[in-house]
């Protein structure tokens, strides 16, 4: 089941600056709360997200617990080809997310 | 006509006024500071939209023992559900009791998907709730009180004005006689439940109206009744008549 | 007042104040303590990098673009942006986001290249109380840029135990 969005634009010109916006449904658990119990609650947070284009990484990402919940990224690229987008992210518990957008490029 | 003078000063005694809803009529999110009213209005960046696309998946996705999808019965959700989350909560005939939104859901999971039900706070009732109110963004409430909801409107209409908990308030005192003060950085809401679900900073995800109103029952060391209960079901019916003509802000974004 | 009591009111006093000192002293070691291990991470990340054209700030080419108060300490927006034409020659490495005061004080690092097109992240982060968030950039020319944000967190009113 889908636990991330990502929003960028299907078609760019060639050299054109491309945002890229990412929203990961993720608790970021930071190891520091504690359960009704009080026991102290494992810590699970993501600890990188990368952003793969045509087979190139352009944007990386090594994060901590200061990232909020449900972690919410804006950033770049320059258009060089038509292409794959490929956004992946591990966390703590070793569990990995990957969401893929195409992007034509055009001239 | 000293009947009538009586009659109209024992009405405003006791704080039962024939004018239950505050005027003018103002959404939560105008009582939010203005960057998380921007992130509520943000289609993609608002944290909730992460439990409607669950939501949106889930809808297809066939499930129980009779194996079937909400859109097996219901179609696309953006033509079944549109307008639906406007009449909620209401009286299901066929069970004979007052549902919300969340208890609908959970019919449905039961008698036609041969499922067990969905867990209140569980992300697939939360998705699924806010996928489905979500269908109805921007139309008013129309909760009409007929002879079916009139006893639970009733008990909603009570215990929104009965004091409770060690700080001695009743749910009126702060969102009927002070909403638009202060407390510290905080802007006493109207107590509307038209944002809900929504994601809450404090909770770190999405959550129904009821754990909102639990948090209320908290915030003035009253004890929390039980997700589903039928205080909590009664409150939901009466906020949501109090608050018709309000749009739906589905899914929220609060502080 | 009777001598005696006077003197003991003085004898209370003066523990009540040395109390007080003592856990004023512990606060500001604390703070201390903080302040030397962001001071340590900032000195680290820069590495022996010269600032960029002796500036911080706008000046220097980057922007930290936070609220002054922060409606929650569960999500605070922050937008950095570093002005870079982002050539092969000349683009932006690196951009580190820190907290001084948060537990764990790198919140994020961020890995750039000439294909970013631009050196611009937004992210939303925690904030453990009110502290003084720092950006920093370093380039491929070798220099750093640095800007720094007074940020106060604004607390809920009412307790929520759901």
């Amino acid at each position: 089941m889908a636990n991330a969005r990502l929003s960028v634009q299907d078609k760019a010109t060639r050299g054109e600056v491309v945002p890229v916006r990412l929203a990961i449904l993720h608790a970021m658990e930071t190891g520091f709360r504690r359960d009704i119990d009080g026991r102290a609650i494992t810590r699970n947070v993501i600890r990188f997200v990368a952003c793969r284009y045509a087979g190139r990484e352009v944007w990386r990402a090594d994060l901590s617990s200061g990232i909020s919940a449900n972690p919410y990224f804006e950033f770049f690229f320059r258009a060089d080809m038509s292409g794959e987008l490929e956004l992946t992210w591990e966390d703590d518990s070793m569990e990995k997310g990957l969401i893929r957008a195409r992007i034509e490029v055009a001239g | 006509m000293l009947r009538v003078w009586l009659l109209l000063l024992g009405a405003a005694g006791c704080g039962c006024a024939l004018a239950q809803a505050p005027l003018p009529l103002k959404a939560g999110s105008e009582f939010q500071p203005p960057a998380i009213r921007t992130l509520q209005a943000d289609e993609f960046a608002n944290p909730a939209m992460l439990w409607v696309s669950q939501g949106e998946q889930l809808w297809t996705a066939p499930r129980g023992a009779a194996k079937k999808s909400c859109a097996d019965c219901h179609g696309a959700a953006e033509k079944s559900m549109k307008g639906v989350a406007t009449r909620y909560p209401r009286f299901a005939p066929q069970s004979g009791r007052v549902l919300n939104l969340e208890g609908q859901i959970n019919i449905c999971s039961v008698e036609r998907q041969l499922a067990p039900p969905l867990e209140y706070e569980s992300d697939p009732l939360l998705a699924l709730t806010a996928w489905v109110a979500h269908q109805s963004r921007g139309m008013p409430l129309a909760v009409h009180i007929d002879d079916d909801l009139r006893a639970t409107f009733d008990a909603g209409r009570r215990l929104y004005n009965q004091r409770m908990g060690q700080l001695n308030l009743a749910c009126r005192h702060c969102h009927q006689l002070n909403w638009g003060k202060q407390l510290l950085t905080d802007t006493v809401s109207q107590g509307h439940g038209s944002g809900y679900p929504a994601y809450r900073f404090e909770w770190q995800k999405i959550g129904s109206l009821q754990r909102r109103l639990r948090a209320c029952y908290f915030g003035v060391r009253a004890e929390m009744p039980e997700y589903g209960s039928p205080d909590l079901l009664a409150l939901e019916l009466y906020l949501a008549w109090r608050a018709n003509g309000l749009a739906i802000e589905a899914p929220g974004v609060r502080k | 007042m009777s001598p005696s009591r006077a003197n003991r009111r003085r004898a209370l006093g003066v523990m009540a104040g040395s109390a007080l000192a003592a856990w004023g002293v512990k606060i500001s070691r604390a703070a201390a303590a903080e302040a030397d291990t962001a001071t340590a991470l900032i000195a680290e990340l820069i590495g022996s990098s010269p600032l960029r054209e002796g500036r911080e700030g706008r000046e220097g080419g980057i922007r930290l673009t936070i609220p002054a108060l922060a409606d929650t300490g569960q999500s605070v927006p922050v937008t950095i942006d570093v002005d870079s034409p982002m050539t092969a020659n000349d683009f932006v490495k690196n951009i580190y986001l820190i907290a001084p005061r948060n537990p764990r004080p790198l919140v994020a690092s961020v890995f750039l290249s000439p294909l970013s097109g631009r050196a611009s992240f937004t992210t939303r982060m925690r904030l453990a109380g009110e502290q003084q968030v720092v950006a920093i950039a370093i380039r491929s020319d070798g220099t750093h840029c640095i800007a720094r944000a007074q940020v106060v967190v604004a607390v809920s009113a009412c307790l929520d135990g759901t």
